[in-house]
């Protein structure tokens, strides 16, 4: 088979990588930048959202209406997302579209910041904070996180505050992206139907004079804290419960193993807790979810209770993190590496989806992993392997949040 | 038995012996393949003291067949990597499921025995019962879906406007008697449509099908088909101390048979889009809101464009006067570069629908179930670039958008605004 994978690297430390598709009829391009609200100091709180939303507004060749405007001449499936640990700008279109994603999204990494727009924008951006407001369950998840990792960066919340925003200005806003939005702190990623030679000429012409500069991250490994809150909010009818705790990081060598964990404890369906605690009607659901992050892992296990019920459903969740404690069966492993290999196929079948997968990874480990390498990844881990990721993250310290109608736990 | 696809075509469209229409498409870049049960019951075809069974209908067919207990069959999924999921809606019961194509011989025989002949056991009712109610009370404290819920009701009235969940007084008094009942007048291969599409042999699936599905039995009910109430101007709010005021509305569309539905298909992606009309205005010109959309939402008789701004509560009547006149501006027609990139929205999600199983074969059971065909996504093509911007400003000129239903959750009421 004739090699899928390319890299480049232009002089200035821009590293370019693609992965193509040779069935598909579309192609897909992404900038990652390792900019998130780690990186914020309080008082830039929400900053590397914020400057998400700016590059949307306006550049030295196109007003914030042509980005808009250019995006949708082409059909393209495009949006940006802020983490804790970066910034993602994408775009997906018919595979004759490539070099116009690419010119657009390459434009956008270096915006005007207008001041006019930036301040019609923080009104966006505050409306935004304002939803996450009524969104419990966002809400419980940021509050596990905040006291999981207190006193670390991590802990920062991706939106900032509504002050923090307010007082945020466009000059600080610039400061922040000439340090962060350097070429060696970025990634430019294309999976799909494209012509390698043409991907690398047309990043030169556009990315090339970017002056070259890195910024190293400070990843200090979290401590972790053990905690305990019922946070009362009258308006809310369901108890929202959120139970935190470290995880593998994502270069971790068990990092499949905890996949797989995180699978076999809370998948949405015929995980440990999706009978324990679902189908023995004590919540409406219950999911567990795994983030990894550059030198830290979350486990982070979400469920929705009647607010009588809810000491209830975080007994049986406790009761189910003990048991698992002690292993997990053949058959369990087998199952989960059957449902992960098959989603991960699944996922990787259209151009964005692989492009977000495959530029996550390599920006994580700096080196590519195609699908087939991951499958075989999963298919290698052994009961082991899981207990070997048990004895390094058993499950405590642990957060527990409670967000909704109650006033205690008993 | 005839099917009207070409010979190249890697689609055809079957109606089995005991009248299941069967849909299958092969894609080639794919090694998925995804599985659609379409069956034409809702909520609005429940007997009204029965609201929600089809919901919870939907949920427990995966709790029993002959030997196999609810564990069996979610680890026999599990086991062969099957993502799957059910939901009841307005008038139509979907059970989806994706796969690595090479599994499928290994699942549809189960998954046909949980359809044909689920246990249905009584062990396992109280529980899902439980969580139905619980979901019930879960849209309290997710403003959008309530918001969605209740324009629904106040749109399209008590039968059609009824939620898939039920009311907590109805499921609370769901028995396995209204289960079975439910299952044996309308889980019946006349009223189902099964969509096929992924990595699959075309040869071969009918037979696969019929040898899964092919002993069950005909007959059951005819479905109701209710119709709408006419459309009204109607202004509600909805007190509730939520953070952002959440501003719904509705107003009445074309149903996919119509001859011009690609015309208001693409006028509302003028509305739509990040270059579309209410992003730029309520968005990005005035600051007001961060979600701002229009969609087309149609039942099979019936249909509707959806229309939602949230936002503080300051903002709502602004944004609400923005909103009610972008929409109402569409009587004066479109602009010819607006429509060009409606159209490029239509191409390129072709596209990309095409590389994904789920998506395709949710569209094959859509088309099957709204139109009585595949429509090809040429044919797609061909209506969109029929399209000239006069047919829009003819059609909204002769039915000028509204009665505009406007339904608001929030702290505060909202009023018409004046023009």
């Amino acid at each position: 088979m004739a090699e899928l994978f390319h890299q480049h690297q232009l002089a200035n430390g821009l590293m370019l990588i693609g992965e193509e598709m040779p069935f598909v009829h579309s192609a897909a391009a992404g900038f990652l930048v390792r900019a998130g609200a780690r990186d914020e100091s309080p008082v830039l709180a929400g900053v590397s959202h914020f400057l998400e939303h700016m590059a949307f507004k306006g550049t030295q060749r196109r007003s914030a209406w042509d980005v808009n405007r250019e995006f949708d001449e082409i059909g393209a499936e495009n949006n940006a997302y802020t983490s804790e640990e970066r910034t993602v700008f994408y775009g997906a279109a018919p595979a004759e579209y490539l070099p116009r994603i690419l010119d657009l999204l390459s434009d956008m990494m270096r915006p005007t910041l207008s001041q006019e727009e930036f301040a019609l924008e923080k009104e966006v951006v505050l409306e935004e904070i304002a939803r996450a407001q009524d969104n419990p369950s966002y809400l419980v998840y940021h509050q596990a996180m905040e006291r999981l990792f207190a006193g670390h960066p991590l802990a920062n919340d991706v939106l900032g505050s509504a002050p923090s925003i307010r007082a945020l200005t466009a000059e600080q806003m610039a400061a922040y992206h000439r340090q962060r939005y350097q070429p060696g702190n970025m990634l430019l990623a294309v999976a799909g139907r494209f012509q390698w030679p043409e991907v690398v000429d047309q990043a030169e012409t556009l990315c090339s004079h970017w002056a070259p500069g890195d910024t190293p991250r400070q990843a200090a490994p979290p401590q972790p804290h053990a905690d305990l809150a019922v946070l009362h909010r009258p308006t809310l009818t369901r108890e929202h419960l959120a139970i935190a705790c470290l995880s593998a990081d994502d270069r971790h060598p068990k990092r499949y193993a905890a996949g797989l964990f995180g699978t076999i404890l809370g998948d949405a369906t015929g995980s440990r807790l999706y009978w324990a605690v679902e189908q023995t009607g004590l919540a409406d659901s219950v999911l567990a979810s795994r983030e990894t992050f550059e030198g830290a892992g979350t486990l982070v296990i979400y469920a929705s209770t009647d607010p009588e019920r809810a000491a209830q459903a975080l007994a049986a969740v406790e009761a189910e993190l003990e048991k698992i404690s002690a292993g997990v069966t053949p058959a369990e492993l087998r199952r989960a590496q059957n449902k992960l290999s098959s989603q991960l196929v699944m996922a990787s079948e259209n151009s964005l989806n692989r492009l977000l997968m495959l530029g996550d990874t390599y920006l994580s480990r700096q080196r590519y992993e195609s699908v087939d390498d991951q499958l075989a990844a999963i298919e290698a881990v052994t009961l082991d392997d899981l207990a070997t990721y048990l004895a390094e993250f058993p499950l405590t310290p642990r957060v527990t949040v409670a967000l909704g109608p109650l006033e205690g736990l008993e | 038995m005839a099917m009207p696809s070409s010979p190249t075509e890697p689609r055809l469209l079957i109606t089995l012996p005991n009248h299941l229409r069967l849909v299958a498409e092969r894609i080639p870049s794919v090694r998925s393949t995804a599985v659609t049960l379409l069956l034409e019951v809702g909520v609005a075809q429940e007997p009204e003291a029965q609201q929600g069974v089809s919901n919870l209908l939907a949920d427990m067919v995966f709790k029993g067949t002959g030997q196999n207990s609810a564990r069996d069959i979610v680890d026999h999924l599990d086991f062969h990597g099957v993502s799957w999921g059910a939901q009841a809606g307005t008038e139509a019961t979907r059970f989806d499921l994706v796969m690595l194509g090479r599994e499928l011989p290994q699942v549809l025989p189960l998954f046909a025995a949980l359809i044909t002949r689920p246990s249905l056991p009584a062990a396992e009712l109280e529980v899902a019962r439980t969580l139905a109610l619980q979901e019930i009370q879960h849209l309290e404290d997710e403003p959008a879906q309530k918001l969605a819920a209740l324009l629904q009701a106040h749109y399209y009235g008590p039968v059609l406007g009824r939620i898939h969940l039920g009311t907590p007084q109805t499921v609370a008094q769901l028995d396995r008697e209204a289960l079975l009942a439910h299952h044996h007048a309308h889980y019946r291969p006349s009223r189902a449509i099964l969509a096929v599409a992924g990595d699959i042999d075309l040869d071969r699936i009918s037979s696969l099908v019929q040898d899964a599905f092919g002993q069950w039995e005909a007959g059951g009910q005819k479905p109701l088909a209710p119709q709408p109430p006419p459309a009204q101007t109607r202004l509600t709010h909805v007190p509730k101390d939520t953070e952002q005021t959440h501003i719904g509305v509705a107003f009445p569309s074309l149903v996919h048979r119509d001859p011009n539905y690609y015309v208001v298909q693409l006028a509302i992606s003028v509305l739509s889009g990040t270059s579309g009309r209410l992003f730029t205005e309520v968005r990005e010109r005035r600051g007001l809101v961060y979600t701002v959309f229009a969609s087309h939402r149609a039942l099979h008789d019936a249909a509707m464009i959806y229309s939602y701004a949230g936002t503080t509560t300051e903002k709502a009547q602004e944004t609400l006067q923005v909103l009610l006149t972008e929409l109402q501006k569409l009587s004066e027609g479109v602009r010819p570069d607006e429509l060009e990139r409606a159209r490029a929205g239509v191409k390129s999600a072709l596209v990309m629908q095409a590389e994904s199983a789920g998506a395709r074969c949710r569209n094959l059971a859509a088309d099957v179930f709204y139109r009585g065909r595949c429509v090809p996504p040429e044919e797609v093509l061909e209506h969109v670039a029929a399209v000239e911007p006069q047919h829009i400003s003819q059609y909204f000129g002769q039915h000028p958008p509204g009665p505009f239903t406007v339904t608001v959750l929030g702290r505060e009421p909202l009023g018409w605004p004046e023009n």
